[in-house]
Formats: structure tokens, sequence, C-alpha cells
């Protein structure tokens, strides 16, 4: 059996763990998806409070903004389902030396330490951020075509992947800085970025959200790709890009690892 | 005079609190300072996006120009830095769940008044540690931002930040109370946060809503949290708006005090004091 289909399975079953667990607190998983609800809500107040003075911000109207809202909360949402709970664990699992666990098991470390557990809430959530997509396309009056949708899927999981690499980069540093409950901190503030247009970004600060830290990418590009059938500048590249980011942080993982020292007992 | 004597022995007692409260604080300065930088992020959102806003409506929105409203954002962020709760809600919780408010219910030590201590300990610390590069950013700034116009109105924004900490503190402790009841908090806490930030103008200045938005969030306590003060600092109210203002954040601190400890004594009643 080869190691992607073994790891394929292995993913596979540890969702239906993940569900499992997560029904055991129900009303929690409700709860959990109410305070994704108004945090999002947060930001449409923001849109409805802007564009009741304006008609335009950097060239996006109201309810592409929405969409802009929307598509940052879907590629959001599914590196939640997948990624998020684990990363933000390592530091944890790093500090009382849990990460020995993984280590033994006979899997890739950072398979384990990047999809061990699932949280099957967000993809509720994914529903909510493709409901103000849809509401938003349709106030819009798009008619996307088929190349226009492929496309957005394919840059929105590309921007799954980029947050991937970025947050693996982050949670990392745990490896040196114990109690790193800082850096999660610091990955929410750098998704903030994801929502904001893309022109309204100035000199380097542009350059560096887009080509560096990616942030402006993540959904600035399928959103317009959905609503003006426009790819943005240099976009294939932005494949690449996530590429290029994965390998670094494949690399830099592996590397602090090396500093991994387990702790106590 | 005895009376005298057992109010000093008492605060001193708080005093000593405070003091573990720096020791255990500073363990975390490396993590306060990260935080601080990593929240430089979302001000440079902030800047562009309410830069391109403004562009748009011809160098104003709603009565703010681009200054105005950067020195409104920057105002929010020296605020947060010393007057918000940083992590108090989250271990209060811990305290309550794990059972580790056992001994202060076994010793003359008031929880309210211990967690106040703890709260004002980390203000000091966190503000220690952050202060330079926030004050760093608002030089860097400077072009953008806007001092109080007078003294006076210095010292009365002061005085409602110094509120403000209060509300802020006794909100968080009603809130994380909840662990009484119910073994996860984090939940319910981040959605009374999204009212806090909605209601409260964190998200942006209150007065951009309609008027009768903003009559309804002026009935809540959030605005006396950050909307309040911010606008005291910018010279947005006239002097009547702010003798009342400052008499609804008073009532409000009153009013959430005597919730925390209504709350507190009927948490106490169901307590079951599990580990130990």
């Amino acid at each position: 059996m080869s190691s992607l289909s073994r790891h394929l399975r292995l993913a596979l079953a540890l969702f239906r763990y993940s569900l499992a667990r997560e029904m055991m607190f129900k009303a929690n998983f409700l709860l959990w998806i109410l305070v994704e609800i108004a945090w999002l809500s947060l930001q449409l107040a923001l849109v409805g409070v802007i564009f009741s003075h304006v008609t335009e911000v950097a060239g996006w109207t109201k309810y592409e903004m929405v969409l802009l809202i929307g598509t940052s909360h879907l590629v959001q949402q599914l590196f939640q389902v997948v990624f998020l709970i684990n990363l933000i664990e390592l530091p944890e699992n790093v500090r009382t030396g849990k990460l020995d666990f993984a280590l033994l098991q006979p899997a890739s470390p950072q398979f384990l330490a990047s999809v061990r557990k699932y949280d099957p809430g967000s993809v509720v959530n994914c529903a909510i951020g493709v409901a103000f997509i849809a509401w938003a396309a349709w106030k819009l009056g798009l008619h996307p075509a088929a190349w226009q949708v492929g496309l957005f899927l394919g840059m929105v999981i590309n921007g799954v992947f980029i947050h991937y690499a970025l947050m693996l980069m982050i949670v990392t540093l745990a490896f040196w800085i114990v109690r790193a409950q800082g850096l999660v901190y610091g990955y929410y503030n750098l998704f903030n970025l994801t929502r904001m247009p893309r022109e309204a970004f100035r000199g380097v600060a542009r350059l560096l959200f887009t080509w560096v830290l990616p942030m402006l990418v993540v959904a600035n590009f399928p959103a317009q790709v959905l609503a003006r059938g426009v790819i943005g500048p240099g976009a294939p590249l932005i494949f690449l890009l996530t590429l290029l980011l994965l390998a670094a942080a494949r690399a830099w993982f592996r590397f602090g690892l090396r500093f991994y020292t387990s702790a106590s007992s | 005079m005895t009376g005298i004597f057992f109010a000093a022995r008492g605060l001193r007692k708080y005093l000593r609190v405070m003091e573990i409260g720096f020791q255990n604080t500073l363990v975390y300065r490396w993590n306060f300072l990260l935080r601080v930088c990593f929240s430089l992020i979302p001000l440079m959102g902030t800047f562009f996006f309410w830069g391109a806003a403004i562009q748009e409506g011809g160098g104003e929105i709603g009565g703010y120009g681009f200054r105005t409203m950067i020195s409104y954002f920057l105002g929010l962020m020296l605020l947060d830095l010393l007057a918000s709760p940083t992590e108090d809600d989250f271990q209060i919780a811990a305290e309550i769940r794990d059972g580790l408010i056992n001994q202060f219910l076994l010793k003359p030590v008031d929880y309210l008044a211990y967690r106040f201590s703890m709260f004002w300990a980390y203000r000091v610390i966190y503000a220690g540690t952050a202060l330079l590069p926030v004050l760093a950013v608002i030089w860097f700034l400077r072009a953008h931002f806007t001092m109080p116009e007078t003294w006076g109105v210095a010292l009365l924004s002061l005085a409602a930040v110094f509120l403000s900490a209060i509300l802020q503190f006794l909100i968080a402790f009603s809130s994380a109370l909840l662990a009484f009841w119910v073994l996860e908090v984090s939940a319910p806490i981040f959605i009374i946060y999204s009212f806090e930030f909605l209601a409260g103008g964190h998200v942006f200045p209150l007065d951009l809503l309609p008027t009768w938005a903003y009559r309804l969030m002026m009935l809540t306590p959030f605005p006396y949290e950050y909307w309040f003060p911010l606008g005291v600092f910018l010279g947005r109210f006239s002097p009547e708006e702010v003798v009342r203002g400052f008499a609804m954040q008073t009532l409000w601190c009153l009013a959430m005090w005597l919730l925390a400890r209504w709350i507190w004594s009927r948490g106490i009643r169901g307590y079951t004091a599990v580990g130990g």
C-alpha cells in the first residue's frame, strides 16, 4: 500500500473519530457555530456602516465586499476544519512533551501534527460562507462561467494551503519559545487582512502581503475571478508561491523538530 | 481607629496579591511583547482600508477625516493596552472549573478583590512591556495622530479610561462566572466579546451609525468600555454629554459590580468544589 493512500485512509478514520467526539458535547458544538456567525456579523456590520456613507472602497462595491468577506470566511473555515486545532495544540504538545506520542507513530510527524484532529463544526460555517457568496453573487447579478467557478475553487483551496504553510511556520517557533499562545493570537491578526481589498494597500505593504505573506491573495484573487472574471496580476505565480511556502514550512518544521527535547517524565 | 486599622490591613493584603501578580505576569513578558507586535498588523489593515474609504468619501466619512479616524484607532490601541483584560476571564473560569477557588472560600480573602488586584498587576506589566512599541508606532504615525486639545481633556480621558478598565474587568469577571454552570465557557465568552466589540465601538466609531442604532447601542454598558473614553479623547462630545457620560459610566460600573456579586453568590450556592 502506498504511503499516500495509507495517510488518506488514516485521515478519514481520524475525521470519523473527531465527529464522534464533537457529538458528545452537542451544545458546545452549536455554540461554536454561533461564535463564528457573530464574528462574521461584525464584519458585515462594518461593511454596512461604511457603505451607508460611500458607494465604493478601493474599487469594490458593497456586494463585492460581501463576496470578498464570504470568500475569506470560506477559506478560513476550510482551514479550520482540517488544520487549525492541530496547529494550535502544537505549542502545548511541545511544552508538555505530548508530542512524543505523535513521533512514535508509524506516520509522518508533520502529518500527525497537522491533521490528527478535525473540527466538524466548521463545515457548517463553510456552508454559511458559501451562502453569503451566493447571496452577494445574486445581488450582483453574476452568471459565472464554469471556468470561473473552477478557478475560484482552485484558488480557495490554494488559500487554505497558504494559511497552513504560514501557520505551521508560526507554531514551529514553539520548539524554542515556551508558552507560545501569543503566536496563535498573532495568526488571527494576520488573517484579518484577508478580507481587505488588495487595492486599498499601497507601496511596500501591498508587495509584502501579496508576495511574502500572501494574505491579500487568499480571498482577493478568487473573489475577483468570480465577481469580475478578472484574473489578478501574476495569478499563475500564486500557485507556485504556495508550493514554495509549503516546502519552506516543511523544512522549517523538520529543523524545529531537531530541537525538540521532550519534557519531564 | 480600629476601622482604619482593619481597612489598611485589608488593603495591604491585596497589595501583596498585586506583588504576586507582578511576579506571575513577568513570566509572560515575551508573550505580551509578541501580542503587541502582532496587533500592529490589523492596525495596518485599518490604516489602508479606512484610508481608501475616506478618499472615496471625498476626504471624510460621517465627519471623520483620515487623521481623526487614525487617531481613533491608535487611541483604541492605547486603551486596549491600558484597560482591557487579557486572559483574566479564561483564568477565572479555569480556577472555578478546577476547584482552585476552594482556598478563597476558606480564607478571609475576597475573590473579586483578589482578581481585581491581579487585573491591575497584569495591566501594569502589560503596559510596561508594550508601551514602548505602541508609543513608537504612534510616533511613526504622528502626522496622523491628534493629541487631546487641552490638558483638561487629557485628564478627563484618563479618568474615562480608568472607569473603562473597571467596567471591562467587571464584565469579564461576570462572564467568567458562567463556569459555575457550564464546563466550557470559551464559546459564550467569545459571543459576549462580539457584542462588546460591535456595541462598544471597537469595530468602528459609533456615531457612524444611523441615529436609531446609535441610541440603541448607548442603552447598553458596552459603549462605556471603548466609545466613551475615545470620544472624550477626540473631543467628539459636548460638555453636557461628557458629564452625562461619566455619570452613566459610573452607574454601569456599580451595576456590573452588583451583578458580579449576585452571580457569584448564586454560583457559590450550587458549587461542588471538585478537585482541591
